[in-house]
């Protein structure tokens, strides 16, 4: 038959049909399928800060050294928390750890024990005989530190580190501050305080113990510094200003704390009343309980608005330490000179402070009263500006200098406690880093550089369900007999296999582990393992840019940055 | 009644509505989604008292229509292509069972390839389960045929199929006429099934028959097939009078004393119109017939109307591997034996939605007018080079 | 019998288009029929839609190849495909665009309207910026340049296939129907389209 020329289409019987290739199947490789051109928004890894990482005041980088304990690095996470804080062994005893707060495990299950692994840490790195990192150069430029607490340590470490020769002055004989004068030893041990001072020795710093600014030396003797630090905290206890307060048996708790810390404390026994509601209180009622007395805590808020840690509430309690709350005292009363009972007057909260917590408002009539022989107040600490008049302005009780410590005088800054009124070790810590960053740049005549606060990675931005369940490790306690017959430890340690188990639970918010979930989850297979990046790579020629990576990634460590215009 | 611009699959659902569906389960898949998609919103907002039953698979959602028509319920659902096949084995249970279910089937290609398009090859190839099965032409054609299957299915025991072209019907956008309720309560009585499984007279459903009875259910399930040929017819026909549409099982297009037939389902018969149209005006005897009804096929009237012509163009929308147009097969079965039967030229064309224009449909015709014999038993249209 | 087609993007609202037109061609008597490009769709990808308008029913099914009027609600598609195919000589070319007619620089044998829909349709709060639906204004200016349906009769239609925002949908729709620009086929060479 001939072909039709008039017709829009063959019309034929099969067996004159063309023959073609036998099933679908595209003729060249899909990978000549350009399918980068879709694209709109392009994945991109990124290292995001962890809130963990953000909300430590020192700086730590938290979410590293949990890496490398996970993966049973002990050194190397000593060093890290080191290259912030020169005293994790401190620190993972009395830090409030601040970093577990907003925790994203908290979408699974509880917050990660940072302190505990940090504490861990610092254990098996010096029983592993790790040392201070050697220092750059040599130790020419000398810069006095007023004040060895945690504020001056810190920034002698700093300093140090960066080959200056730090002279570290303080009142009283040993360094230390309020880690040793302060925190009895069933919370910090001494030999732990001691052995990261000797660090700081190992790396040039010199302590000179004994010396109190305005007695034994003055303006003229930081002459030969070429900058100075201040960081004399807050050691003063304020004045209760209720009538007795001058009887005998009726004393400041920081002032009982640093003489039980110096000279070791007497037997006691009997009820004794102690005011306040923070760690001093907290203390002095735990020291006291162990000297033989029979402690009972009164705060005028609730327990929830203790500023002590709900741990250290919970040990009080299990030791025996009686609690009132919504008191306050009225008056001390005394027979012969001598204080037989304190008065009260009971409280109820009313309307929100400052602070956010109710403001406490007495309840008319209601009043009653405790027999004690002595009473002990908490309720804060002052600075003694006065010995520094002639060095740092004062205002409000502190010393006046700014986040980076800058006083506005030259050469001479000021932090810590003294300064920010912060009242935590982290802090103080925190405080001395800026500090010696902030004298390292006034001496090379550089301002210090305000980095922005970076976004956080929060509980949306991770993927909660490609993580197991686990339960957090919380650490034992010392039996309770023993603990108040004594000053041991009362918080045990994490062996160090319970510490990488607790650091394995680290979701490693923000910064890519090379899971290989992006990798699994791209349908372009546009994903290639690059470990000399020490990552991925992504294959633009063929990234649709869909974004799925981004949406499965565990830990928010990717995000879509738009393409530039077309 | 009102008349709105609607699409195919919305045709659908304001015809289960009409119709007083009270059990609806469904697996949404593209071309048929935009029917449940209406059917839960109108479940969901109170125009429709039935329930919506979102199901896990297609062979759930047959299996729960199933449970809900045993029960004596009217039930419903909407598929298409691989949906369809993944009912295969509820499709035979549900002949089996005698339950007067309706199921749009949005007439998709199978894959593999993957191809969305309009073929009949997924419904054709469930022919022989004991459904009836309708084909439309267009979504007035639809929403009136979902009704009467619901009267024919309920009539005869049997389950019923109604087909329609993915897109070309399912997402085109024609004026449709709803007809007022009252008088879709009047032709379609509410269902009542002679047995339903009830608490307050318990009975066995579909065990294993003692006595060896299952030939003779088979008998009288072919029988009842049998006798939705005339229901089909009467459905159609009393529609007509009550709704002024009448869509014959078998619809003869200015066929009278045409020597070639045109020969189609679905909606290339409606572009076979405009040929027809200009041919007969060419003074060409040529006409068209559409086969609305499949299942049961309908003998009687294919032999009437085709038997004498000369010639047959049957355009098949399908393919049966190894054997060739499944209609024209069909038809040529139908018309075996017959004195001067016409001689059958098969086409198929549009497989997987393929374009088939008026100008593919008038070559057809120009080719069957150009030999005396096809060349082949199967004839294919417009494949490419 | 008339045929359009409707050239957009996935997501910008030319189906919508497509079958608000024939909605309110509908309701002045005229049989319609009107489909989207049959294939899957994604969001920006370029999308095609089609419209039937006769005064007999429509028995065909099959898609436009020859249309007498084409709407363009991307302008960026001018580029990218031939809005012009099939299209009939003295048909209108209708796009979304905030330049002249004579700015686009499209062949003379066609009618060439322009309609700033996208700026219309944000006024009114349609969309996004990234994303303005922009259908119902442009069915008003195809009302005004080929008078082949009312004004009344797109905006009566509006509420039915724009349930959102419908009194915003037709004040665009007013709006583009008062600020649509057209020049005829043939114009620049003097002759009449």
């Amino acid at each position: 038959m001939t072909a039709r020329p008039t017709f829009s289409v063959s019309i034929r019987a099969l067996e004159r049909a063309p023959a073609g290739t036998p099933m679908s199947v595209s003729l060249r490789s899909t990978r000549d399928l350009t399918t980068g051109n879709w694209r709109t928004f392009r994945p991109t890894y990124v290292t995001r800060p962890s809130p963990c990482n953000l909300d430590c005041p020192a700086g730590t980088d938290v979410r590293a050294f949990l890496s490398l304990a996970a993966d049973g690095d002990a050194v190397g996470a000593w060093r890290t928390i080191r290259e912030h804080n020169p005293l994790p062994g401190v620190c993972g005893r009395v830090c409030y750890h601040p970093c577990e707060h907003a925790c994203n495990r908290l979408a699974l299950d509880e917050p990660i024990a940072v302190h505990a692994i940090e504490r861990a840490i610092a254990n098996r790195a010096l029983a592993a005989g790790a040392t201070a990192a050697p220092v750059a150069g040599a130790h020419l430029t000398p810069i006095a530190v007023v004040g060895a607490g945690p504020a001056g340590l810190s920034a002698a470490h700093h300093l140090a580190r960066r080959g200056y020769a730090v002279t570290v002055f303080d009142e009283m004989p040993e360094p230390g501050g309020m880690l040793r004068y302060g925190i009895p030893a069933y919370r910090l041990p001494r030999p732990v305080i001691d052995a990261e001072i000797d660090l700081l020795r190992a790396v040039g710093v010199r302590f000179a113990g004994g010396v109190r600014f305005g007695r034994d030396m003055g303006a003229t003797g930081l002459a030969d510094y070429a900058a100075t630090f201040v960081a004399i905290g807050a050691q003063r206890s304020k004045r209760s200003r209720i009538p007795g307060d001058e009887l005998a048996g009726v004393r400041a708790g920081v002032d009982s704390l640093r003489e039980v810390n110096t000279a070791g404390g007497r037997r006691t026994s009997g009820p004794v009343v102690v005011i306040g509601g923070g760690n001093t209180a907290l203390d002095t009622a735990r020291v006291l309980r162990r000297l033989g007395a029979e402690p009972t805590i009164v705060y005028r808020r609730s327990r929830a608005d203790m500023p002590a840690h709900p741990d250290e509430i919970a040990q009080a309690e299990i030791e025996g330490i009686a609690f009132v709350f919504y008191a306050a005292p009225t008056a001390f009363v005394g027979e012969d000179g001598r204080l037989v009972r304190v008065e009260f007057q009971r409280m109820r909260p009313g309307a929100p402070d400052a602070s956010g917590r109710p403001r406490p408002e007495p309840i008319p009539g209601s009043t009653f009263a405790l027999d004690a022989g002595q009473a002990y107040t908490a309720i804060g600490e002052d600075v003694e500006t006065e010995a520094l008049a002639d060095l740092v302005a004062a205002a409000n009780g502190r010393l006046q200098a700014d986040r980076w410590g800058r006083t506005g005088r030259r050469a001479i800054f000021a932090g810590g406690d003294a300064a920010t009124g912060a009242g935590t070790v982290v802090e103080a810590i925190g405080s001395g880093r800026r500090a010696a960053e902030t004298i390292d740049g006034y001496l090379h005549g550089q301002d210090p550089v305000e980095t922005g606060q970076a976004e956080r990675v929060g509980q949306s931005d991770v993927n909660v369900f490609y993580f197991g369940r686990a339960a957090r490790a919380h650490p034992g306690l010392l039996e309770t007999g023993a603990a108040i017959t004594g000053f041991s430890e009362v918080v045990g340690d994490l062996t160090w296999a319970e510490a990488m188990a607790e650091a394995r639970r680290c979701l490693t918010c923000g910064s890519c582990t090379t899971c290989d979930t992006c990798l699994v989850f791209c349908p372009d297979a546009a994903i290639e393992r690059n470990p000399a990046a020490g990552g991925y790579t992504v294959d633009l020629a063929h990234c649709k840019g869909c974004g799925i990576c981004v949406e499965e990634c565990p830990r928010g460590a990717m995000v879509l940055v738009p393409e530039e215009q077309r | 009644m009102t008349t709105k611009v609607m699409e195919g699959t919305h045709a659908i659902s304001h015809a289960v509505t009409l119709s007083r569906a009270r059990v609806i389960a469904a697996y949404p898949i593209t071309p048929s989604s935009g029917v449940v998609e209406l059917l839960s919103e109108m479940c969901a907002d109170g125009r429709l008292d039935a329930r919506f039953v979102a199901v896990e698979s297609e062979h759930s959602a047959l299996a729960t229509c199933a449970g809900a028509s045993q029960t004596g319920l009217r039930a419903f659902t909407a598929t298409s292509s691989h949906g369809l096949a993944y009912m295969h084995e509820m499709l035979h249970w549900c002949a089996g069972a005698r339950l007067p279910i309706v199921l749009a089937d949005v007439n998709r290609a199978m894959g593999s390839p993957w191809n969305i398009f309009a073929d009949q090859s997924d419904s054709l190839s469930q022919r022989d389960t004991g459904w009836i099965q309708y084909y439309c032409e267009n979504n007035q054609e639809v929403l009136d045929t979902i009704i009467q299957a619901f009267r024919v299915a309920e009539q005869v025991l049997m389950p019923a199929m109604v087909c329609l072209d993915a897109f070309f019907l399912s997402h085109t956008s024609e004026p449709v006429a709803i007809p007022d309720q009252k008088l879709v309560d009047a032709f379609l009585p509410p269902f009542a099934p002679p047995y339903a499984l009830a608490p307050d007279d318990p009975r066995a459903f579909g065990g294993l028959p003692s006595g060896d009875g299952y030939m003779e259910l088979r008998a009288r399930m072919e029988r009842s097939m049998q006798d939705a040929v005339g229901a089909a017819e009467t459905a159609a026909r009393e529609y007509a009078e009550m709704f002024g549409r009448h869509h014959p099982i078998l619809e003869e297009y200015r066929t009278e004393g045409a020597a070639l037939l045109l020969v189609t389902s679905g909606t290339i018969a409606g572009t076979a119109r405009a040929v027809v149209d200009a041919r007969r005006e060419a003074g060409e005897q040529v006409g068209m017939v559409k086969i609305r009804l499949f299942r049961p096929f309908p003998f009687a009237a294919i032999r009437a109307a085709l038997g004498g012509a000369k010639k047959l163009a049957v355009v098949d929308r399908n393919l049966s591997f190894g054997h060739g147009g499944i209609m024209a097969s069909e038809i040529r079965s139908a018309l075996c034996n017959q004195p001067s039967a016409p001689i059958v030229f098969s086409y198929i064309a549009g497989l997987g939605g393929r374009d088939v224009t008026p100008a593919v449909i008038d070559d057809v015709v120009s080719a069957t007018q150009a030999v005396e014999r096809p060349e082949s038993d199967t004839l294919w249209v417009g494949l490419k080079e | 019998m008339i045929s359009i087609r409707f050239h957009g993007r996935g997501g910008q609202g030319a189906v919508i288009a497509s079958k608000l037109l024939a909605t309110a061609l509908f309701r002045e008597g005229w049989q319609v029929q009107a489909f989207p490009s049959f294939g899957a769709e994604r969001t920006g990808a370029p999308v095609a839609a089609f419209l039937r308008a006769d005064h007999r029913p429509i028995t065909a099914h099959y898609q436009v190849y020859e249309p007498d009027h084409v709407f363009v609600l991307d302008p960026v598609l001018l580029q990218t495909i031939d809005v012009t195919a099939g299209l009939t000589d003295g048909g209108w070319i209708l796009v979304n665009s905030s330049r002249r007619p004579e700015e686009l620089e499209l062949p003379d044998r066609f009618s060439i309207g322009t309609s700033d829909a996208t700026a219309i349709a944000l006024a009114h709060g349609l969309g996004s910026r990234t994303n303005p639906i922009v259908n119902t204004a442009i069915v008003g200016a195809f009302a005004a340049l080929t008078g082949l349906v009312t004004l009344e009769s797109v905006v009566d239609a509006i509420p039915d296939l724009v349930p959102i925002k419908p009194d915003a949908n037709q004040a665009a729709a007013r709006e583009a129907f008062a600020q649509a620009l057209g020049r005829r086929a043939g114009a620049l060479a003097g002759r009449e389209g």
